[in-house]
């Protein structure tokens, strides 16, 4: 049997192995563009801040290759393929073939399309190479004036990184609180009010109107005619999956490559994977993409084992998000802001800890979590296993109340603040 | 090796945090404790929270950096703490909230049995926390943690569906 994998990254990784564990003859290939043995990309921020170095953030031991006796063919596009000839074409000419195909080709950067948008200074952040670009120009120019547009996950660590490195940063938003997707707009203060701490200059409920320079970029200008000086913009407005492999097969697509719970496409023989598929999600009830490392994860390894002759079911997706800033955690879990009928429950709002659940009848639909986030994997567990939860209405309040009190009675040998 | 939990017998006492976040800090802080109770005192029930050394790990798994590996000798899940980057997936990945977040210091933690002799067990009175031995009791734990989790919600007057 001959596989074929397209992206080294977390679904294509962990189909191969487990492919592997299954076949243990068959050929297995993975093509990335990308030149580097598989990275965790949700790490390049760390490298960014100087935090870490490349080799840090592997996702496998060196040697992983060999071990698992797969063909990494690195630094190389493949264009198109041909289903009906099971055969896919790289850039530079050569043809792969194979009888089961695994389309895990992530996603990219949204990039604005707003005037000045092809002057250089303007980069995205999703990968290794971007992450090594910025470091080397900030590095190269102490001092530079920076702008991160979009107020998401990767926007604050990417704030987070430059502050690191004892850079300021000015954060255009387009929605009226950071982090929209994931926490509501009482959590976002908490966050943003950190933020403004740590010396952040925040743009609310502004969006980019356009960027300005000759050829280089000098400025953007904000919609409501602020212009702000800036030589690098690091823009992370969302991303959109890679389709252009399935379109040109012909493939069924929507958001993302449509999949059923086996990670299979509308053509057999062909899977997909991570940010590019889009999946049922059982707490939106549709087919969502779910452009998360956790899900990139349990849907590679689903896509291989199917691949290599089992029939496993992926787990439910859904979305779960945990974010940190300057040593804030917060985390959310399916709906953060309720729906009608929905109903809300806020169990402690202070300073720097606020715990809300959101329900639906007897069943958790929603949680989101500043200060302790450990109990969000159970949340997850309930909201996507649909287990009614209707007691914590009742008395989740009261553990973290008590809790509370707990803390200021050991207060002496407490150093939290 | 894994801690069987028996709510049954809990008296949400704290105990457990206290003294697991005493060995790993040297101070009484829940925040910093491997395990933790959460508490429904309507029912007077007690749920101490914490790993249960599953045979097939969700939080190693996801883990970007295999930063989480099994111990050879006492089969707990240990976060290797030179290579945990601090991305919390570990953490939102976990169903039975068994892996926390020490924000001070940027990485995960969570039980590592105490090398195979934890002390939670030792100054629980009631014998909530019991040290199982044996891969034989996989199959037995499995069964164990859901049918708690399924009784427990009886117990609070939820119709399960399962
Ligand atoms: C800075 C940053 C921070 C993040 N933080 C988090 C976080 O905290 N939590 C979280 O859950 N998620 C986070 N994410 C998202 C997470 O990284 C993605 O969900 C995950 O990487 C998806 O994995 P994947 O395997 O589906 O695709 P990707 O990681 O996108 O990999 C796809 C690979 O395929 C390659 N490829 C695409 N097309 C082709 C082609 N035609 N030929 C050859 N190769 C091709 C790409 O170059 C890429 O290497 C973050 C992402 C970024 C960028
Ligand atoms: S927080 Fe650390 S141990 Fe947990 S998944 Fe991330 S890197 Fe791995």
């Amino acid at each position: 049997m001959r596989y074929l994998i397209i992206g080294n990254s977390a679904a294509g990784v962990t189909a191969a192995e487990a492919i592997r564990k299954i076949d243990t003859k068959g050929e297995i290939t993975i093509v990335s563009d990308e030149p580097y043995p598989a990275y965790s990309r949700i790490f390049i921020t760390n490298v960014l801040a100087g935090k870490a170095r490349p080799e840090n953030i592997l996702m496998r031991p060196p040697g992983f290759y060999e071990e698992f006796q797969i063909k990494a063919v690195l630094g190389q596009k493949v264009v198109q393929i041909d289903p009906a000839n099971h055969e896919a074409y790289l850039e530079k000419g050569a043809v792969l073939t194979f009888d089961r195909l695994l389309l895990a080709t992530g996603a990219s950067p949204q990039l604005p399309s707003v005037p000045g948008s092809g002057l250089r200074g303007i980069t995205g952040m999703r990968t290794l190479a971007d992450a090594l670009e910025v470091a080397k120009r900030i590095e190269d120019t102490p001092g530079l004036p920076v702008v991160v547009v979009g107020g998401g996950l990767v926007s604050l660590k990417v704030t987070e990184a430059l502050i690191g490195r004892g850079g300021e940063a000015t954060l255009i938003v387009k929605s009226p609180q950071v982090l929209s997707q994931m926490l509501d707009e009482r959590a976002a203060g908490i966050i943003q009010r950190r933020m403004a701490d740590a010396g952040v200059t925040i743009r609310l409920g502004c969006d980019l109107r356009a960027y300005e320079g000759e050829g280089e970029l000098e400025a953007v200008y904000l919609e409501d005619g602020q212009e702000i000086a800036a030589r690098l913009a690091i823009v992370a407005k969302g991303v959109r999956p890679n389709l252009e492999l399935a379109q040109g097969a012909g493939l069924h697509v929507n958001q993302g490559i449509v999949v059923n719970p086996y990670q299979e496409t509308s053509r057999e023989g062909i899977y997909a994977a991570g940010d590019v598929a889009e999946a049922y999600d059982p707490v939106r009830q549709q087919g969502s993409v779910n452009a998360m490392w956790p899900n990139a994860v349990f849907q590679g390894e689903a896509a291989g084992l199917n691949m290599a002759g089992q029939r496993v079911a992926c787990r439910p997706g859904t979305r779960v998000n945990a974010a940190s800033f300057l040593g804030l955690q917060a985390a959310s879990v399916g709906r953060v802001r309720p729906l009608d009928g929905d109903e809300e429950e806020v169990v402690v709002n202070r300073e720097g800890y606020y715990h809300k659940l959101v329900f639906r009848e007897e069943f958790l639909v929603g949680a989101v979590i500043v200060g302790d986030i450990r109990s969000i994997g159970h949340y997850r567990w309930l909201i996507a296993e649909q287990k009614p939860a209707h007691f914590l209405r009742r008395e989740l309040g009261r553990k973290i109340y008590n809790f509370s009190a707990y803390r200021l009675q050991v207060a002496p040998w407490c150093r939290e603040a | 090796m894994y801690l069987d939990v028996n709510p049954e017998l809990c008296t949400g006492c704290s105990l457990c945090e206290a003294f697991c976040s005493f060995r790993r800090e040297k101070a009484i802080w829940p925040t910093k404790s491997c395990i933790s109770v959460l508490k429904y005192e309507r029912e007077a029930l007690y749920i101490p929270f914490t790993c249960q050394q599953c045979e097939k790990a969700i939080c190693a798994e996801v883990c970007p950096v295999q930063a989480i590996k099994r111990n050879a000798h006492t089969r707990a899940w240990e976060i290797d703490a030179n290579k945990c980057m601090g991305c919390k997936m570990c953490v939102a990945s976990c169903p039975l909230g068994g892996v926390a977040f020490d924000p001070h210091r940027g990485r995960a933690f969570k039980c590592d049995l105490c090398g195979g002799d934890p002390e939670c067990v030792k100054v629980c009175a009631p014998g909530a926390l019991k040290l199982v031995k044996g891969p034989e009791v996989v199959l037995a734990k499995r069964r164990r943690v859901t049918q708690n989790m399924l009784h427990l919600l009886q117990n609070w007057g939820v119709e399960t569906h399962v």
